[in-house]
Order: structure tokens, then C-alpha cells, then sequence
């Protein structure tokens, strides 16, 4: 088999929520010169992502690093530090070639750097990662520019985790090694890296400037002069400063919601789809009395208008959910598992599951109180646990709205379970592998932010271990459709969202289409 | 005067001890947990969440991390932050500073401007200002700032684009010298004036108290009589008498020095103080909430001495009073 493989997640027919971007045609060709601005939402703790998964060291980390492969928009995966590679007929060894580049500080990249990078921090310090280093057996580099991975079984999931947002970027060797990557000096305050824009100077609190890289293995780009992140806490102000034409980009993760209208009617802003899906969902913690029933999950699964939410919460961006992951990964759904179908809004149906399940109305009529919790800086929180407090007390369900401070309520919620249920989002990272499965398996419980429900069950983790090894999204997707249909029965998670988070940007910044979560500013220009 | 000095300053060690153990105290009470917030919104591995712990100190049990606190201060070490990787001295310095730009010029004119309109509405009894300085001050503490700036936001940046939005320099880069003022001073104009606002009005409703009352005393009428002009009698025998109430409101205004922006500072992105403990308070950075509060501590009492030396300054009888005892 020879790549590079166009490996695509996300849009296929039927989905419904396939986003088709405008086309640039009358944009003409990219012309250079000029600096970008962009939000970050504090100072980021370290400039490598991976060592951290926090949204401000991310924003920032993949503009200087790059990984082996870059994942573009629609989950393609294309080349990047590595120029091409092969993949054996067992899917056990990758052989990649890599390109001719410098580091920021002039020292030629090589395999070295890969292995070092891969085996030493990447696996030791990386979150997202770490899945993937458990399945890699070995890591050679037989030349400068040639390494190979061994893996123990097939991952399907290997390419897209070589990427920086997965923590795959490539770390220069001759600085990092022998020191702890968390507080090496490069990490916290002067990255050098690959990417196509090189740091240039940090004022805390401020902003964080990167020039461009002359010496950049990509001749020709980039094609801004510069990129600078600027330091705006407030989430309103950053929609405001991009208004005031002080800024040009706001990522999706840090891009208020509930501005997206503003940007939308006004033709000097644009707004780009995040192609990477993701989901909300109200955790529920399955060992608290009531909720221990799947029968009483599933009646609060149809005591929720899920298409009121969207409607109304939800401001009717993105769309309400139709199975446990997100629906814009058809490859893995299942076919009886359709929340329309199995959990439509219906209180009676409610009720007579209700009754099943042993919940009789006390003389209040009130069959089960529960408290609902979700994260204070979560825009969209208050009105979904408003509306759900309103359609439960139709089938005698008492819901007391109890939210938190992030930084209380994730340890409250993911390490202590401590809670009945909670609003919470998950990103899938491009693949159930990725960022999903983390939701139910057992082995991700009691950690942030993994499986908080006390669900657990053999049969569910070893289906999602098996369709991590399958090869091929045929494969995989009949597996994990299996793995559906047990969690869309049990319900220890209620999906009732699918997000679709939106990056805003003056319509003068091109060029961003093709980014997939963390930007890179590879191809991004300013027209006149 | 001496001897007022020492008599306070005595009292500030113990006072600095009792805030530090306090405060120490209260930030590891708040729930929350400095290293679930600093590993990012993914499952870490165990033993990388173990090392962070030990890294931090946090692995610690309470009373000796608070023992190696006070050990490090008293060295003159503030402890490094979790999140910045940085020694929160040079942080908290940095920040200091930009607050002290947008807050130094602040209290000055909003005292001067206090006082003066305090007393225009003493002397000229008009009902009008009196109302005028009412709503103000009324208005300046109940509407929100957080309301407040983003209408002055979308009206003079967003809309008329006449002033730049947040920040407290355009970091797109000006030239130096006079544009680069010009470029502070824009920044400054919107929070400036709205903590000017906030600030005068308190200055404002007490001036005018003050004046009214003493405006009242015999000798102006003596003064009156024996042919004082008015701007003399004024100046230089009414507003002694009014000046203790003044020094108190002014004195409080300036133990707010650090910490009365917060709000503004979070609307207008002014890379502040109280940007950075806003930031440290949802990240649990405790080394540097120990910082900012004792900085603010330390501010507070300082501002509480130097209004008492001022009183002392101003009145005879408090001076009379110390050399007394």
C-alpha cells in the first residue's frame, strides 16, 4: 500500500450536517505580506502542545511546531514534516520519509529529533498521545531522513495522532534533551520549532509574536509577514475587537456562540465551520440511586425535546443528536440506534418508563429529584438547564440547577464523581479512538475528563479496543457501530447536541479554510 | 511625627502575618484543583499528574507547604507560578506596572476633580449638580462596568471606530515617540474615564459634605468681613477645615490602587493586575493569588499611614494629639 492516504472522516451522504465551505475563486491567487492577529484566551502556560492539551497553549504551539502529517479540513491527512510514506500489507510497520528542513535556531532537522520526540515526550507527557505510544512497539531511525514504527497491533487512528493537536509534534532533540520538557525554557518561554512562523517575543498578558520563517522547507510560504496571538480573557471582547478591525481571527474554541449571528449578517466577517465534531452530552452518574436504572435514562432521554434545545439553547446552530458519538461520523453509526426512533420526545412514554422502573410520585408528585450541573463559563449552560428543568417536571422529575466554576467542577465531576448529572462537551478529535471512547471505557475513570459516569462494562471496552486495532473504516465502523448500540441502550451518556463550533475571522484574512482544530496560518493571507 | 510612624509601623508585621497565613489558608479552601486545570480538558496519564503534584509542591501536607511558604518569603522569594513558569515577582512587577499606568493618572485627576466639583456645588448650592453628583456616584457604583464599557466599546470602537477596542498598545506597532503616546493615551481614554467617573463621584459627594459644613464656621464670616476675597477664603481657610473627610476617601481610593480595576482592566483588556488575578483565580495558581493579596496588603497599609501622616500634616489638633502622647 502506498500513500500518501486520503483518510476522510466526517461528511458523507446522508449526514445532514455536511458543511460545504465557500470556494475562493474570485479571492485570486494568495498575496504576501502583512501580520494576522489573533485571540487567545490567557497566556498560554507553554508553547508545546505536547506537554499540555490546554485550548491557549494549543492556539499557539502548532503556529511554531508542525508533526509529521498536518490534518486538513473533512479529516484529510496530508504530509508535512514527513514527505511520504508506506504502510505494511499487516498495518504493523510505517516507514516514512522526511523532509529536508531547519529548526528555528538553524540546525538541521532529522529522524533523531522523530524518535526522541515520539519516545520521550510525546509518550511520557502527552494526553492525547499516550493512547496512541501504547500500541507502538519500536521507533527506529535507520537514516536521517527515514524513520520507522513498529506498532504491536494495527491502530487505524496511527497517521492522524502524528499530528501537532494530537501531540505529535516533532521537538528539536538538541534542545530538549536531558532536560524535563515542562520546564525547559523552551517549552515556557522560547519555542523552536519547524512551522512556517518562528517566535519572536512574548509580553505576558499582551500578546505572543511570531515572525516568519525565512529558511521555511515550504518555499513560497508563508505568506504573512507575521502572526501575533493577542491576550483577550473576556470572550465578549474578543468578538469586539475583531468588530473594531483589531484583530483578524478568533479560533473556534475560544469564538463566543452566541456572536456567531452578529459575524454572519455582516459581510466584512466570515465564519468557517470547525470540521472537527464534536458533541454535548449530559453525563450521568449511574451509581446514584434512580439513575442507576437504564430504564430512568431512557425516560429522561424522552422527557428532552432535543430539537427544542437546538431551536431555542442551542440558538439552532449545529443540530440535535441522533446516537451516542456525533452524527457526522456515518462510517460508525449504527442502524437501530436513531434517538428519533428509539427515544422520540414523548412525557407519556416517560412516564409509563417511569412508573416501570419502580418511580412512583411522592405527594408532591414528584418521582425523582435530581441536581443538574454544568460549567459556569459554558455560554449555553443556564438556558439548557433551564429548558430541561422545565420539560422534567412534566414527568415528576425535580431538577435543582447546580453550576459550577470550572476549575472546581471538573475535579468534582470527573475525579470524585460527586454529582447526579452534568452538561458537559466532548471534542472527538477526528476519531472515536481519539476523543470518544474516553467517554465510556472503563479505564478512563477517575480522571479528568474521561468517564465520570461510573459506567462499566467488558463488553463495551473491549469493543473499542478492538475497533482501534481493526484496519479500515469498514472495519472499524461495524464495531463501533456494535459499541453504539449497547451505549444507546444503556444510556449512560445522554448525546443531545452536536456542536458546531465556528472560528470568526474578517473576511479579508484567506487561507483558513483547509485548518482542521489548532491553527497553523500555513496558507493564510491578507487580501488588500 | 516621628513617633506616629514607628507607633504604625510596629503594628504592620503581625498585621502582614495574620493576612498571609489567612490568605494562604483561604486560596486552598477555594475547591478546585491547580493541576486538573493545568493539564488542558484531556485524561493525562497518572504518573505525568503525580509528577506535576511533586513538581508543585503539592503533594505536600498543608502546614508544611504553608511553612516553606513563609520560609521562601522570608528570603524575599514569592514563589513561582504554575501556569506563567515564571517567579511571581517579575510577574506580579510586570503587571504592576500597567496597572499603575492606567490607575496612577486616575486618582490624581479624579481627586482634583472631586474636590473642585465638591466644592463648585458647595459654594453655588445649586440643586442641579447636587443631583448631578448623586446620580453619578450612585450610578458609578450600581451600573456595571462590565455593561458600562462594552456600551463605550461598541459605541466608540466597534461603531465609530474613533478608539481602539482593548489593550493598552496597538501591537500591530507604532513608531515611536509621539504617535506611541498617542497610541497609550487612546488606549487609555475609555477605562481611564470610566474609573475617573467611578473615582470622582465618591471624591465629589464627600467634598461636597465637607464644604458645605465648613463653608458654615465663624471665621469665614470673619473672613468675609474683614474683606478676604472669596477664591482666598476659599482656599485658604475653608478647604483646611474640609480636607480631613477628603484625605479619607482620597486615602481609600488609593488602597483600591491595585485592585480597583479589576473589572475594567477585564473589559478593556488592560494587561493589568487584576487581568492576571482574574486569570490566577479560574487556574488556581495559588503562588501568585499569595502574591497579588499580599501586595494588595501591603498597598492598603501603606495608603492607611501615609492618610494618617497626612491628617497629622493638615489638622493641628491630630498632630497636637501625637506629640502628646
Amino acid at each position: 500500500m502506498v500513500f500518501p492516504m486520503l483518510s476522510r472522516i466526517g461528511c458523507a451522504l446522508g449526514a445532514g450536517l455536511c458543511l460545504t465551505l465557500p470556494t475562493h475563486a474570485q479571492d485570486g491567487p494568495p498575496v504576501s505580506g502583512g501580520t494576522a492577529i489573533f485571540a487567545v484566551g490567557s497566556d498560554p502556560a507553554t508553547i508545546n502542545r505536547n506537554i499540555s492539551t490546554s485550548t491557549a497553549d494549543g492556539l499557539v504551539s502548532c503556529v511554531v511546531y508542525e508533526g509529521l502529517v498536518e490534518v486538513r479540513a473533512g479529516g484529510v491527512i496530508a504530509p508535512l514534516l514527513a514527505s511520504e510514506w508506506t504502510v505494511s500489507d499487516d498495518n504493523l510497520v510505517y516507514e516514512f520519509t522526511l523532509r529536508q528542513a531547519n529548526w528555528h535556531d538553524g540546525q538541521p532537522f532529522t529522524s533523531a529529533d522523530v524518535k526522541y520526540t515520539l519516545e520521550e515526550v510525546s509518550a511520557k507527557f502527552s494526553s492525547t498521545f499516550s493512547i496512541t505510544a501504547a500500541v507502538i512497539s519500536s521507533i527506529e531511525a535507520p537514516a536521517p531522513d527515514k524513520i520507522v514504527v513498529t506498532l504491536d497491533q494495527p491502530y487505524d487512528p496511527f497517521l492522524m495522532s502524528l499530528n501537532c493537536t494530537q501531540g505529535g509534534a516533532i521537538l528539536p532533540k538538541h534542545l530538549f534533551e536531558g532536560t524535563d520538557p515542562a520546564t525547559n525554557p523552551v517549552s515556557t518561554q522560547a519555542p523552536v520549532g519547524t512551522g512556517a512562523f518562528r517566535f519572536a517575543e512574548w509580553r505576558r498578558g499582551e500578546y505572543v509574536k511570531f515572525e516568519r520563517n525565512p529558511d521555511y522547507w515550504d518555499a513560497g510560504k508563508p505568506y504573512l509577514d507575521g502572526v501575533i496571538a493577542q491576550v483577550l480573557p473576556q470572550s465578549s471582547s474578543r468578538t469586539q475587537a475583531l468588530m473594531a478591525g483589531e484583530i483578524d481571527y478568533v479560533a473556534s474554541q475560544i469564538m463566543p456562540s452566541s456572536d456567531y449571528r452578529m459575524l454572519a449578517d455582516n459581510p466584512n466577517f466570515a465564519l468557517i465551520p470547525s470540521p472537527v465534531p464534536s458533541i454535548d452530552v449530559m453525563v450521568v452518574n449511574t451509581t446514584r440511586p434512580g439513575l442507576d436504572d437504564a430504564k430512568v435514562r431512557q425516560a429522561l432521554m424522552m422527557a428532552t425535546d432535543r430539537d427544542y434545545l437546538l431551536a431555542t439553547a442551542y440558538q439552532g446552530a449545529g443540530a440535535a443528536a441522533t446516537m451516542p458519538f456525533t452524527n457526522r461520523m456515518p462510517w460508525a453509526a449504527d442502524a437501530d440506534t436513531d434517538y428519533t426512533k428509539l427515544y422520540p420526545y414523548d412525557p407519556d412514554r416517560a412516564i409509563a418508563l417511569l412508573d416501570q422502573a419502580g418511580l412512583m410520585p411522592d405527594a408532591d408528585g414528584t418521582r425523582l429529584r435530581v441536581a443538574l450541573g454544568y460549567l459556569s463559563d459554558d455560554q449555553d449552560g443556564p438556558l439548557v438547564a433551564t429548558a430541561i428543568k422545565s420539560m422534567w417536571s412534566k414527568v415528576g422529575v425535580d431538577v435543582t440547577i447546580a453550576p459550577g466554576e470550572r476549575a472546581a467542577m471538573v475535579p468534582k465531576i470527573f475525579v470524585d464523581n460527586d454529582y447526579d448529572l452534568a452538561l458537559v462537551s466532548y471534542s472527538s478529535g477526528g476519531d472515536p479512538a481519539l476523543g470518544l471512547a474516553r467517554m465510556w471505557v472503563s479505564s478512563a475513570a477517575g480522571r479528568c475528563c474521561g468517564n465520570p459516569t461510573g459506567y462499566s462494562n467488558p463488553e463495551v471496552d473491549q469493543l473499542f479496543d478492538q475497533a482501534q486495532q481493526a484496519a479500515g473504516q469498514q472495519a472499524r465502523g461495524a464495531i463501533y457501530a456494535k459499541v453504539q448500540h449497547i451505549l444507546g441502550r444503556d444510556l449512560p451518556t445522554l448525546t443531545l447536541h452536536e456542536r458546531i463550533l465556528s472560528s470568526g475571522l474578517t473576511a479579508r484574512l484567506k487561507g483558513m479554510e483547509h485548518e482542521y482544530y489548532l491553527p497553523t496560518f500555513r496558507e493564510a493571507w491578507l487580501q488588500d | 511625627m516621628s513617633r506616629l510612624i514607628v507607633s504604625r509601623l510596629i503594628w504592620v508585621l503581625p498585621v502582614v502575618f495574620i493576612v498571609l497565613v489567612m490568605n494562604f489558608l483561604l486560596t486552598r479552601l477555594v475547591p478546585g484543583d491547580p493541576i486538573t486545570a493545568l493539564i488542558g480538558d484531556f485524561p493525562a496519564p497518572p504518573e505525568y499528574e503525580a509528577r506535576m503534584r511533586a513538581e508543585f509542591g503539592l503533594d505536600e501536607p498543608l502546614w508544611r507547604q504553608l511553612l516553606l511558604y513563609l520560609w521562601a518569603l522570608v528570603q524575599g522569594d514569592l514563589g513561582y507560578s504554575f501556569f506563567n513558569r515564571q517567579p511571581v515577582a517579575q510577574l506580579l512587577w510586570e503587571r504592576t506596572l500597567n496597572t499603575l499606568l492606567l490607575m496612577v493618572p486616575v486618582l490624581i485627576i479624579s481627586s482634583v476633580l472631586g474636590v473642585l466639583v465638591g466644592m463648585y456645588a458647595a459654594v453655588q448650592r445649586s440643586r442641579a449638580l447636587d443631583v448631578l453628583i448623586s446620580a453619578l456616584s450612585l450610578g458609578g457604583k450600581s451600573v456595571p462596568i462590565f455593561w458600562s464599557g462594552q456600551v463605550l466599546i461598541i459605541l466608540f470602537a466597534v461603531n465609530l471606530q474613533w478608539l481602539p477596542a482593548q489593550g493598552m498598545q496597538s501591537i500591530r506597532g507604532v513608531d515611536p515617540g509621539w504617535p506611541q503616546v498617542w497610541d497609550f493615551v487612546a488606549h487609555w481614554l475609555m477605562p481611564g474615564a470610566i474609573a475617573v467617573a467611578f473615582n470622582m463621584a465618591i471624591v465629589a459627594r464627600v467634598a461636597r459634605v465637607a464644604f458645605k459644613e465648613s463653608i458654615l464656621g465663624d471665621y469665614v464670616t470673619t473672613g468675609r468681613a474683614a474683606g478676604l476675597s472669596q477664591r482666598v477664603v476659599l482656599f485658604r481657610h475653608v478647604m483646611p477645615n474640609a480636607m480631613i473627610p477628603i484625605i479619607t476617601v482620597v486615602g481609600n481610593n488609593f488602597s483600591n490602587l491595585l485592585t480597583g480595576t479589576i473589572m475594567v482592566e477585564a473589559v478593556f483588556g488592560w494587561p493589568g493586575l487584576g487581568q492576571v488575578f482574574m486569570t490566577s483565580i479560574a487556574q488556581r495558581d495559588y503562588p501568585v493569588l499569595q502574591g497579588v493579596f499580599l501586595l494588595v496588603t501591603l498597598v492598603t497599609i501603606l495608603a492607611n499611614l501615609i492618610t494618617d501622616i497626612l491628617y497629622a500634616i493638615v489638622d493641628p489638633r491630630v498632630r497636637a494629639g501625637y506629640a502628646r502622647a
